[in-house]
C-alpha cells in the first residue's frame, strides 16, 4: 500500500558468506541474515539505531577504523569481517568500558543467566579490569514507580528503555538526566514512572539495570518452566509465555509475534497473575446453606447445580450467560450445553455495552493498522481497552503520519495528534449517514462545513482501518455502509472491533448468542437476550441462571436490574476464579480454572484463532470450564456431542466455524440479536443545575474479578473518579480532589472529582468496572444514565494524615 | 507561568524555526531571575518547547551552568583538566576550598559563594583558569584570587547568573 520505490538489492561478503539484502540494510541485520549474530547492546530491531554502546564493532575492508554494525547500511560490494582479531580486540576493549564501574553483582541479579553483558563478556570480554581507582558509585535499588526498580550501578546507558518509551511508547517520560559517566535514568523530578507499557523496559533492558518488582528476587531464569500462552485479559490476544516455577507462576514474559503484538505486552496483561496466590482465588466450589457460602467438593457442587437447571431446564425456563472470558472450546462447549443439553437458546456472552464482536464485511488485520492513512475511532478507547493495538496506532500516527480521528463523546488521552470529533452517542450514526451521503454524491457536491471536511479526508485517504467498539447498531450499520461507499470508490477500507472481553470475538463465532449457531450459523429462531434474561428473572419469569466467566453484577450497564435479576432468580450458579459481585449472589459457586491452568484456543478481535498451552495445573477441586461442563452433561445423563480429547474438539470447532470470516458486503455476515434498547438518552436528558449525564470511562487498570483481588496491579488501579468540565465543576462548586455523591436511578456511589476539559459541558466521566463504587448502578440499559452530583467531601477538609510517633 | 516569562518565551519561541530551540534561553532567563532552574521554568519550558517535563528536565541536566537547586550568588568554577592541573590548579582548588571552607560543588551557609571544579573551561593557553559569574580569570594564583575574593566580598552580584 505505502508508495515507496522498490528498493535495490545489494550483495555483499560477511566473514566469506555472500548476502544479498534490500537497499538501506543495517550490516547488523544483513549478517544476521547470513547466519552470523554480532552482538548489540543498545540496538534494538524494532527501535531506530543509535550507536551508542559501540560493541557491535565489525571491520569493513576499505575504511580504516572499525565500524559499528547497527548503524553502517550495506554497500554493494562491501567485505565485512566480524570475527577477525582486530574486531575481538575491539568488543574486548568496548566491553572493559561497560564493565568500568559496573558493580559485578550478578550472583544476586535477577538478569543472571539471561544478561547480555554476562553472556557477551563471558565470549568476547578481558578476564579482568585495569581498573585500580574505586568504582563510581550510584544509586541501587531506585523506586522508578509502581513495576519498576532500577540499579543505576547496572546501568550500561544503552537508552534502550528511554528510546522504547520514546519511539515505540510515545511517552517520552523516561530520559536520561546529566551526562557522561554520570548519567542516569531518571524521569521529571523524580515523578513515577507510569505507563501501561513499563514492564517491557525490563525485558529489553541488556543488563539487570531495570527488573520488574513483580519478578524481583523471586527465581534464576534456568529454574523456570515455559508455557506459550496467549493474554486474554483484552481482546488483542497478545503472545506471552508463562514462566513458572514448582507450579507457580513467576513471570510472563512476551513471545513476538509481529502480525499480533509486534513483541510487546501491556503491564495489565503481564502483571495479572498473582491473584492466583491470593486467599481470595476460589479453590473449591462453595454452596450457600442458609445464607452463607460453605466450601464443597467439586462432584457436589456440580450434583446439585445440575439438579436444579435441570429441573428449570424442563419448564424451558433457564438462562445460560457467558463465553467471553473462557476459550474457544469452551464457549463452544457452553452454547452447546445450552442448546444440545439443557435445551435452550437463551445463551448471551454480551453481558457489557457491546452488541457485536466482529466486522459483518469489510474485516481488517491489525498489521493493515501499519499501511494505513487514516484511522478512524468510534467510540473505542484504544489505550484502555486494547494497549497493545493503542501502540500500533501510535507508531503510524507518530513515525508515518497517518491520520487519526476520534469520533466520540470525549477525547481519550493520546500522546499523539488526534483530531477529536465530539458527538453524542447516539448521533453518530446520523453523521456517519451523512458521509455516506457525501461520499457517494462526489466531490463537487461536498460543499462546505464539518462534515464535508471529514468526507474530504475519507476521499483523500489511501487506505482506511476503523475501529470501533462494537456497541451502537445503528453507528456501526451507518460505518458498515460508509466503508461500502468508499469500497466501491477504490479505498481499501477495514474494520476492526475491539472486544469488551478478551474472547468476545471467540464466543460471538462459536455461537454464545441467543440467534445464531456456532460458525454465524443462523438458526432461524432466538432465545433470550442477556439482558432479556435478566429482565425475566428480576420478574420472576427465570428459574434458574447459569453464568460462566462473566460478571454482569459489575459491567451489565443496568446494574439495578441484574441486581434484582440475581436477587430474585430461584436457582443461580456461577462459575468463575474469585468471589465476583456476581458470584456472591449465586447459590452454588463452582471454581473455574484460570488460562495458565489450562489449554484451548483464543480468538482475537481480528479473528485470529491464537492456541495456548497449560503452564499450571490447577487446584484439585478447581476445573476447567470445560471439565465443569462435561460434569453436568454427565450427570445429567446426556448424550454430550463435546470429545473429551482436545485436538478432536478443536477439530470440530474448526469444521463448524469455517463459515465463520466476514465475507463481502453482498453476503455480509449475520449479526446476532440485539435487544430493544435505546441509544439516543444521553441526548434526551437536559442537564439542569446539578443533574449529569453520566458516562462510563474504561481504565485499564479497572475491574472486578481477579484484577481486582491482584496485588501486581493494586498499585495501578485507579480510585473511583467522576470528571467535570471546569465550568461544570465550578456550578457545583467543586475542586479536583473533593468527593461527590452521584445519585441515579439505582443508587448512589461516592467517587473523587476529577476535572477537566475532556469531560463535555452536563457531563460527568465516571470510571466504570469498579466494585467500590460501580458506575452500572447510574446507568441504563443504553449504557448512560444520569445522575445528580452532590459533594460530600471537601479537599480541604480532608483529615490531615496521621502521624504515629514512637516513643 | 508570569505574564513576563510569557512574553519572553514568545520573544524567543519567534526567534528560532524549531519553537525546541528556545528552551536553553529561556531556562537561562528563569535561572537569571530565580537563581537556579526551578521546576516551574522545567514544566514552562517542557511547555513552550513542546515537550515533556521529562525530557526538559533531561536538557537541563546535561549543562553543568543551569542549576538544579539554589547555589550561592557567586559562582566560582576552577578548571581541573589537564593543562591547568598542569599549571597548579590543584593548588589554586585547594587554596579556594580553605579560604571559602566549601567543597566541591558547596554553597556557603549564608548564600553568598558557591564553588565547583569543572571539566576544561576552553583556557588552556592561559592557565589556570577560573570562572566567575561566566567571566574568566587567567593565570590565576592563589594571590590572585585572594584580592579577587576581597573584592567579590564587597559586591552584591544578586541571585542572577547573566543570562545570554
Amino acid at each position: 500500500m505505502s508508495k515507496q520505490p522498490a528498493r535495490r538489492n545489494l550483495t555483499l561478503t560477511i566473514d566469506g558468506r555472500q548476502v544479498t539484502v534490500p537497499e538501506g540494510t543495517l550490516v547488523v541485520e544483513a549478517a544476521r541474515q547470513a547466519g552470523f549474530n554480532i552482538p548489540v547492546y543498545c540496538y534494538h530491531p524494532k527501535m531506530d539505531p543509535a550507536g551508542l554502546c559501540r560493541i557491535c564493532l565489525v571491520e569493513i575492508e576499505k575504511i580504516p577504523k572499525l565500524q559499528i554494525a547497527c548503524n553502517t547500511q550495506v554497500a554493494d560490494g562491501m567485505v565485512v569481517h566480524t570475527m577477525s582479531p582486530r574486531v575481538a580486540e575491539g568488543r574486548r576493549g568496548v566491553l572493559e568500558f561497560l564493565l568500568l564501574n559496573h558493580p559485578l553483582d550478578c550472583p544476586i541479579c535477577d538478569k543472571g543467566g539471561e544478561c547480555d553483558l554476562q553472556d557477551f563478556t563471558m565470549s568476547y570480554g578481558p578476564g579482568a579490569s585495569r581498573l585500580t581507582e574505586p568504582k563510581l558509585h550510584k544509586p541501587k535499588a531506585v523506586d522508578l514507580g509502581p513495576t519498576i526498580v532500577l540499579d543505576e550501578e547496572r546501568c550500561i546507558l544503552c537508552r534502550r528503555c528511554t528510546r522504547f518509551d520514546d519511539e515505540i511508547a510515545q511517552e517520552r517520560n523516561l530520559v536520561v538526566n546529566e551526562r557522561g559517566h554520570h548519567s542516569l535514568i531518571a524521569t521529571a523530578d523524580g515523578s513515577d514512572y507510569r505507563s501501561y507499557f513499563s514492564g517491557n523496559t525490563t525485558e529489553i533492558c541488556p543488563v539487570g539495570a531495570l527488573t520488574s518488582k513483580a519478578y524481583r528476587f523471586r527465581s534464576r531464569p534456568w529454574d523456570l518452566s515455559h508455557a506459550d500462552s496467549v493474554c486474554t485479559q483484552c481482546s488483542v490476544g497478545c503472545n506471552y509465555r508463562i514462566d513458572s516455577r514448582f507450579g507457580r507462576i513467576m513471570r510472563t514474559f512476551t513471545r513476538e509475534n509481529t502480525a499480533v503484538d509486534d513483541g510487546w505486552i501491556c503491564d495489565r496483561g503481564r502483571y495479572t497473575f498473582n491473584y492466583l496466590y491470593e486467599p481470595s482465588r476460589l479453590r473449591q466450589p462453595l454452596i450457600k446453606r442458609d445464607g452463607e457460602h460453605q466450601p464443597a467438593t467439586f462432584d457436589e457442587a456440580i450434583a446439585i447445580a445440575a439438579e436444579r437447571l435441570r429441573t428449570a431446564a424442563r419448564k424451558g425456563s433457564v438462562g445460560i450467560i457467558g463465553g467471553g472470558r473462557l476459550s474457544d472450546e469452551e464457549a463452544f462447549a457452553l452454547q452447546q450445553f445450552a442448546r444440545e443439553v439443557l435445551g435452550t437458546d437463551n445463551i448471551d456472552h454480551r453481558v457489557g455495552l457491546q452488541k457485536y464482536a466482529s466486522p459483518s464485511r469489510h474485516e481488517a488485520r491489525l498489521e493493515d493498522i501499519d499501511d494505513a492513512s487514516l484511522i478512524v475511532i468510534f467510540g473505542a478507547i484504544t489505550p484502555e481497552q486494547a494497549p497493545i493495538l493503542d501502540l500500533r496506532l501510535r507508531r503510524a500516527v507518530a513515525r508515518r503520519h497517518a491520520k487519526l480521528l476520534f469520533v466520540g463523546p470525549y477525547k481519550p488521552d493520546l500522546p499523539v495528534p488526534c483530531r477529536h470529533v465530539e458527538y453524542t452517542p447516539g448521533a453518530i450514526a446520523e453523521l456517519m449517514e451523512q458521509l455516506a451521503d457525501v461520499v457517494h454524491h462526489g466531490r463537487e457536491e461536498r460543499g462546505e462545513g464539518f462534515v464535508a471536511e471529514i468526507a474530504q479526508e475519507l476521499a483523500d485517504a489511501e487506505r482506511i482501518i476503523a475501529v470501533h467498539n462494537g456497541r451502537d447498531p445503528g453507528a456501526i450499520e451507518a460505518l458498515e455502509k460508509l466503508m461500502d461507499r468508499l469500497h466501491d470508490y477504490d479505498h481499501p477500507v477495514g474494520i476492526l472491533v475491539v472486544g469488551a472481553t478478551g474472547n468476545a470475538r471467540g464466543a460471538e463465532a462459536a455461537g454464545c448468542v441467543p440467534n445464531l449457531g456456532p460458525g454465524y450459523a443462523e438458526l432461524g429462531r432466538s432465545g433470550m437476550t442477556a439482558a432479556e434474561m435478566f429482565a425475566a428473572a428480576a420478574d420472576g419469569k427465570l428459574d434458574a441462571l447459569y453464568i460462566a466467566g462473566a460478571n454482569p453484577a459489575l459491567t451489565f450497564p443496568d446494574g439495578e436490574l441484574v441486581r434484582r435479576a440475581l436477587q430474585r432468580v430461584p436457582f443461580l450458579a456461577v462459575a468463575d476464579q474469585v468471589l465476583t459481585e456476581t458470584a456472591a449472589y449465586a447459590d452454588v459457586v463452582l471454581a473455574a480454572a484460570s488460562f495458565a491452568e489450562k489449554s484451548g484456543h483464543v480468538t482475537n478481535l481480528e479473528g485470529r484463532q491464537q492456541a495456548f498451552a497449560q503452564a499450571i495445573e490447577p487446584p484439585v477441586h478447581v476445573g476447567s470450564d470445560l471439565r465443569i461442563l462435561a460434569a453436568f452433561a454427565q450427570t445429567l445423563g446426556k448424550e454430550w456431542a463435546i470429545p473429551d480429547d482436545a485436538d478432536a474438539l478443536f477439530a470440530q470447532l474448526r469444521h463448524v466455524q469455517r463459515a465463520a470470516r466476514p465475507r463481502s458486503p453482498k453476503d455480509p455476515l449475520p449479526r446476532p440479536r440485539v435487544d430493544e434498547t435505546s441509544l439516543s438518552s444521553a441526548d434526551q436528558v437536559d442537564a439542569t443545575h446539578q443533574r449529569f449525564t453520566i458516562i462510563p470511562v474504561p481504565r485499564l487498570y479497572a475491574g472486578g474479578g481477579a484484577s481486582a483481588h491482584d496485588p501486581g496491579i493494586a498499585a495501578m488501579r485507579p480510585a473511583p473518579f467522576a470528571t467535570f468540565h471546569p465550568d461544570d465543576a465550578a456550578r457545583i462548586g467543586v475542586v479536583h480532589g473533593d468527593m461527590v455523591r452521584l445519585q441515579g436511578r439505582g443508587g448512589s456511589i461516592d467517587v473523587e472529582v476529577h476535572v477537566g476539559p475532556q469531560a463535555p459541558t452536563g457531563v460527568a466521566l465516571v470510571l466504570a468496572d469498579m466494585p467500590q463504587a460501580p458506575v452500572n448502578r447510574l446507568l441504563d440499559a443504553s449504557g448512560f444514565g444520569s445522575a445528580t452530583a452532590i459533594k460530600v467531601r471537601s479537599v480541604a477538609a480532608a483529615p490531615p494524615e496521621t502521624i504515629e510517633v514512637t516513643a | 507561568m508570569t505574564p513576563e516569562r510569557e512574553r519572553r518565551a514568545s520573544e524567543l519561541v519567534a526567534r528560532y524555526p524549531e519553537s525546541q530551540s528556545a528552551l536553553i534561553p529561556f531556562l537561562q532567563f528563569c535561572q537569571a531571575h530565580d537563581g537556579y532552574v526551578t521546576q516551574q521554568a522545567i514544566h514552562d519550558a517542557a511547555e513552550i518547547a513542546g515537550i515533556t517535563p521529562g525530557e526538559a528536565e533531561s536538557i537541563a541536566s546535561f549543562y553543568t551552568l543551569l542549576f538544579k537547586e539554589p547555589v550561592g550568588k557567586h559562582k566560582i568554577q576552577v578548571c581541573r583538566t589537564l593543562s591547568c592541573m598542569l599549571r597548579g590548579a590543584d593548588e589554586l582548588q585547594q587554596h579556594v576550598r580553605q579560604r571559602l571552607g566549601l567543597g566541591n560543588g558547596e554553597s556557603s551557609p549564608d548564600g553568598r559563594f558557591y564553588y565547583e571544579e569543572v571539566e576544561c573551561l576552553a583556557a588552556c593557553d592561559r592557565a589556570p583558569c577560573l570562572q566567575h559569574n561566566l567571566e574568566f580569570h587567567y593565570d590565576v594564583t592563589p594571590e590572585d584570587f585572594d584580592r579577587l575574593l576581597d573584592e567579590w566580598r564587597a559586591s552584591d552580584p544578586g541571585v542572577s547568573m547573566p543570562a545570554e
